[in-house]
Order: structure tokens, then sequence, then C-alpha cells
């Protein structure tokens, strides 16, 4: 045995708090939430903790409310997504343009992304309020007399808290992209320039295939947030009009802390790991795909 | 070498510092029971009022100097769903940090039937009980200090009662007159705090108020007043846009204008007065309607006592205080309200604000506490959208109907039976 070999224990000694902290912290409540969700937690009702099988995850599937969460949870999670790439690429292509004010744009542009969600949701409560917000004010500047209740329809209230969402969070997503863009060296273009290349083929044989591995790695960690994001619904709509704006996460804390069913809320959560792991197993698989 | 030294100490050092945090407490007990005993003297509360009134300071200095406690106040939320679920993960984490809330009738129905809540049996004695209305004490199964009565009223605009030329608005005939009358470019004759979570108060009064029976959706009347708040929406009396508003827009629009009558809580008072709205020449609590019946809901905020509390005495001493004559004359002349104990309102020198308007509510309309199952939270949500499904034409009638008898089966199984 090799002198370095004998000491195979040093680092797991010196990871050891690490370990110890994050089991206490991640792997304790994760594997309680397992746990729990096969039980009777329903404090309310008197359920006492005992095991009831995969009775919560049943109900699951006859519980209108969740079929409804899982609907918006699926839209918003998708067309977010969708739109912070789409948007998010253009916007870092647009600040890494040389113009008079670059700086200052690129540090403006940050500040949605700075603001507290709960700070956001609630601003936007009031701003898509029909009568008094700021929205309905603005669209009016354009077309005269304009009136339009955002938060009274499923359909509109659901595109209202996406829309603030992608408001709040694009910037963040394109300075993530920008500094993708800024490690393409600068005579690839010129190369492709000197070809005959169009911009528009310079995009898309040259930008993209650059900028790619970068945005599907971010997009792991935008698609959890969006899956996870409850705080935006919180403020903003509360999951109205009549629960069409719930996401999971939010109907995991209604049925957490309004509801007092730990067990149900559990299984919810359960079902939610089990997404992300989906999600999160499809986007490593395209981040492989894009780096070979 | 210096390296290994190096690494060593650390790794010792991290290890150390780890485990001194799971370690027993240290043997400085001396030093422990002087900070207790200077601890005994100290609560915490969890108060609503802490964040909606602006003289909250006066009643906490009038709390401090009769009861000789040291009191420190932690505001709440004040949207319904934050403070719900604020108070519940307070409650069922055994946060011990928090000894005394404040909580309406929704947040005690919730845990009323847990442990998380320290029966107030040496607080609210014989004597002290018999000076509450019943419903009141039942409520919080003697759990909970009434702090004031709200009482949910019929407010108007004085601006409209004028211009639509009338002395009084109270019957249905004169209601729906007043409501054809001031409906016009942009206003609205009535107005509703109708969010999700909010509407089931309009949904029952409007029930109270044709006579109907809320636990029976087959009854006629209470097919009726819903009938009737559908026909406000589709004859343009009230908004359909207000399925969004809470009682905070509801205010905001009936102070602007745009609404010409609402019903609410008459501890909304203060936030007239504060603004200097209120006031017969402007926005006042008039005479209850009487669509049939005159019936309307009687509802009060309690001190509660956390069961993990580690000042239970000390709490108790401040419960004992505010269950006092004295403590709820303070409590109802800073903040105007109704207090809770009958014999302080009975008390001719006692006045406060709009009291003269609230007196015939207290005694010529039938006050009824709101119908609420232990799962409050969930019932709510669940009245609260099926009734933005029927306004908004997503579901018939007939659905809704439908949907609010099972509704009303599941969660009251012996009122339906």
């Amino acid at each position: 045995m090799t002198k370095r070999n004998k000491k195979w224990w040093l680092p797991w000694v010196m990871i050891l708090p690490v370990i110890l902290v994050r089991g206490l912290t991640t792997l304790y409540p994760v594997i309680m939430t397992f746990i729990n969700s096969f039980r009777d937690m329903d404090v309310i009702r008197g359920g006492q903790g005992g095991f009831i099988g995969l009775q919560n995850y049943i109900r699951m599937l006859s519980d209108d409310k969740i079929a409804t969460s899982m609907e918006f949870t699926i839209i918003f999670t998708v067309v977010s997504m969708a739109f912070h790439i789409i948007l998010g690429i253009c916007l870092a292509l647009i600040l890494n343009m040389k113009f008079k004010g670059k700086k200052f744009l690129r540090t403006i542009v940050l500040i949605p992304w700075a603001m507290p969600m709960i700070v956001a949701g609630r601003a936007a409560r009031w701003g898509f309020n029909g009568q008094y917000g700021f929205i309905n004010d603005l669209i009016g500047k354009f077309i005269d007399n304009f009136h339009f209740d955002w938060l009274v329809n499923v359909d509109t209230a659901r595109i209202a808290v996406i829309l603030v969402d992608l408001w709040k969070d694009i910037p963040y997503f394109a300075i993530l992209v920008l500094a993708a863009l800024q490690y393409i060296p600068g005579d690839i273009y010129e190369a492709a320039k000197i070809d005959g290349a169009s911009s528009i083929k310079a995009f898309f044989s040259i930008t993209l295939p650059n900028i790619m591995k970068t945005v599907m790695s971010i997009s792991i960690f935008f698609t959890m947030w969006r899956v996870t994001n409850f705080e935006l619904v919180y403020a903003m709509t509360s999951g109205g009009p009549y629960d069409g704006t719930s996401v999971l996460s939010y109907r995991i804390l209604i049925e957490a802390f309004n509801n007092l069913n730990l067990g149900y809320a559990s299984a919810i959560a359960v079902v939610l790991f089990l997404i992300m792991l989906i999600l999160s197993g499809l986007n490593v698989a395209g981040m492989k795909k894009f780096s070979d | 070498m210096r390296r290994k030294v190096i690494s060593t100490f650390l790794c010792v050092s991290m290890l150390a510092g780890l485990l001194s945090g799971c370690g027993a407490p240290s043997g400085d007990g001396a030093k422990k029971d002087t900070e207790k005993s200077g601890e005994d003297n100290k609560i915490t509360m969890f108060l609503d009022d802490a964040a909606t009134q602006s003289n909250f300071q006066d009643y906490l200095d009038a709390a401090e100097e009769a009861t000789g406690l040291e009191i420190e106040v932690v505001p709440m939320p004040t949207n319904t769903a934050d403070r719900t679920a604020k108070f519940m993960t307070i409650l069922s984490s055994g946060d011990d940090t928090i000894d005394i809330i404040s909580a309406d009738q929704e947040m005690i129905l919730s845990v009323v039937n847990t442990d998380y809540l320290e029966p107030l049996d040496d607080v609210l004695t014989d004597n002290v009980k018999s000076a509450y209305p019943e419903s009141f004490i039942e409520m919080s199964d003697g759990k909970g200090v009434p702090m004031f009565m709200e009482i949910f009223c019929f407010w108007l605009n004085s601006k409209y009662v004028k211009e639509a030329g009338m002395d009084s608005v109270q019957t249905k005939e004169e209601f729906v007159k007043y409501l054809e009358t001031v409906s016009k470019d942009g206003v609205y004759g009535y107005g509703g705090g109708w969010e999700q979570t909010y509407v089931w108060n309009d949904i029952g009064e409007f029930i109270n108020l044709f006579g109907g029976n809320l636990y029976d959706w087959s009854d006629e009347k209470t097919q009726e007043a819903v009938k009737f708040l559908k026909e406000m929406v589709d004859n343009g009396w009230t908004s359909k846009s207000q399925i969004a508003d809470q009682y905070t827009e509801l205010n905001q629009k009936i102070m602007d204008g745009t609404v010409a009558s609402m019903l609410n809580y008459s501890s909304f008072m203060p936030t007239y007065e504060s603004a200097g709205r209120y006031g017969t020449d402007d926005i006042y609590i008039a005479p209850m309607l009487n669509l049939g019946e005159e019936t309307t809901y009687a509802n009060g905020w309690q001190y509660v006592l956390n069961a993990a509390s580690p000042h239970k005495e000390a709490a108790k001493k401040f419960l004992n205080w505010a269950a006092s004559l004295e403590g709820q004359k303070v409590y109802a002349e800073t903040f105007s309200r109704i207090p809770a104990r009958t014999d302080v309102i009975d008390d001719p020198e006692f006045s406060v604000p709009g009291i003269e308007e609230l007196k015939p509510y207290l005694e010529e309309t039938n006050l009824v506490v709101r119908p609420l199952p232990s799962n409050s939270s969930e019932y709510i949500n669940e009245v609260g959208a099926q009734f933005q499904k029927y306004v908004s034409d997503e579901i018939t009638f007939e659905e809704y109907i439908e949907a609010m008898d099972k509704c009303m089966k599941n969660y009251f199984p012996d009122e339906t039976k």
C-alpha cells in the first residue's frame, strides 16, 4: 500500500462536517417527507400519523385541485422556460452589441431580478388590477378606453403570472448567456464574414452551438426554480381565480400550513420531487447531446 | 509538516465546532436561572392590531402599565392567507418564541380541537365568561379571550344616496332601486370582496338576508340569494372584476366612489376615520339591509395562548387584564371598536365613534356566528372557488347548487343530516 493510499480516510474526515450538515438539513427532511407521505397526518381531522399506505397518493388521483395545479405547473414551466430561452438569448445578444450606455443598460436590466419575488408579486397584484393597474393604463395610452380584468379569468390570470415571472427572471438568464457569448472569439465571426456567411447564418452556425451548453445547464436551474416557485402565485393571485393559478408547490403550502394535512402535502411533494428528477434527467441528457 | 499540522488543526476545530452544538447544556445553570427569572416578566405577542392600528403603541403602553409586563410584539400579516399560514406554522412547529396570538374565527376553529392552544380555565372563570356572548366562548372552547366584536355591516356612500334621492336603503325594493339608479358611468351600486378566500362572507350574508339556510341548498331562499348575487353581476350592479378583490381593494373602491355600497366589517371603521372619510355625510354604516330577514354575522377576534409558550404565567397575567372590564374598555376605546364584553357596551359612559350606528345592530338585528367547520381554510377555498366559477359562467346554476350541496355535506355532515 502506498503512503498516499494509507491516508484514504483523510478526505472523508475533512468533508465529514459538510456531510453531517447536509445529512441533517437535506437528506433527513427528504426521507421524512417520503415516510410522511404514507401517513395520516391530517391534524385538523385528528390524524395521528398512522400508516395508511398509498391513500394520500390515491386521493391525489381524484382531487380536481391537484389536476388543475398539475396542469398549470406544466403550462407555467414550459411556456415560461420557452420564453426565457428565446427572449433571454435575444436580450443577451442586444447586451453584447457595441453601443453607448451598454454598461448602464447591463446594470439596470438586473433590477427586476434583484427585487424579492413577494414584493414583485404584490406589486403585480395591483399592476394588473382592472381599475387601478398601470398595465391597463399603459395599454390605454395606445387603445382608447381600454379596460381588461386580467386576474378575473383563469386564462388571463395565468398569462399575467407568466408575464411577471418573465419580467423578473429573464434579465438574469440573459446575463448568464451574455457571459457565454463573451467567450466566443471574435475572429470566428470575421472568418465567417469573409466566407460570405450572413448574420443569421453566423448566429445559427457559430453563436448558438457555442452558447447552447451554457443555455442547457442554466436551464436546469431555471426549470427547477419554475417548478418550485410558489411565492409569485402566493403574493399575486393566491392561486385564484378558482384555483386556476395554483401551482403544485403552492398547493403543497396550502395543504401543509393552511389545511394542516402534512401527510397529503408530503405526497404532493414526493410527486413534485419525481417530476423534478425527470426534468433534470431530460436536461442532463440534452446537455450531453450538445457536449458531444 | 507545517501543512499537516494546519490541516489537522482545521479538522479538529471543525469537528469541535460541530460537536459543541450537539452537546448537553453547559453547567452555568445559575446564569440561566437568573435570565429565566428576568424573562418571566416578558412575553411576545403575534398581533394583527400591531400591523393595522396606527395607535397600537398606546394600547401596548396601557397593557404594560397595567400588568407590569414587558411585552414584545410581532406584527401579523394583514392578508388572510399569509396570516393563517404563519399562525399554523407557529403552532404546528411548536415555536416557543411566541406566547400570545390574536386569532379570528377561521384560525381558531382550525386548531381548537388540537393541543396547540392552552386551555384558559383559570382566566375564563364562570364570572368572566358570563360577561361575554356565549357563542364567543363556545367558538374557542374556552381557549381564547375575546378581544372585540365585529359586525358585518351595511355601508353606504352618502353621495349616491343623495343622488338617488332616497331616505333609506333597507328593504329589497329600496336596495334594488338604489342599485339601478346609481350603477352607471363606471360606478357600481354594490361592491364586494369576492376573492376566493373572502367571498364566503358575502355568500353567507346574502343567504342570511334572504332568510335561507346555508346548510340547505335545495332551500328556495338559499337559491334565491345566490341567484341575486349573479343577477347583480349580470345587470352591471356589481363588478365581476371584484373576484380578484380582497377588502383592501374594496375599501379603496368605496373611498374612490366607484362602489356605492358594500357589506363589510365594522372593524374597518377606524380605517375610514383615520382617512377622514367616516361620517353620515361621506361613507357610513347604515341600518342593516332586510331582504326578507335582518340577520348578519357577528365575528370576534380572540387572544389565544400558544401551548408551547415557556411564559404561560406571564401570558395569563396579560390575558386576565385583557379579559377584565378595564382591559376591554381600554382596547375598545383605543381602537374604536365594539368590545366583546356586553357589560362594557351597556355602560352608558362608554362611547366609541360609530357606536350610535352600531347600537341598532346590537338591539334589532339578529346577530349570528359564521358557520365554519374545523378545516375552515379548505372549506372557505372550496366555497370561493365554486362561486367564482358560477359568476364567471364556468358552471351553470344547477351545477353550482349541486356542488355546494356536496360541499356542505362534506364539511358539515351533522348539520346537513
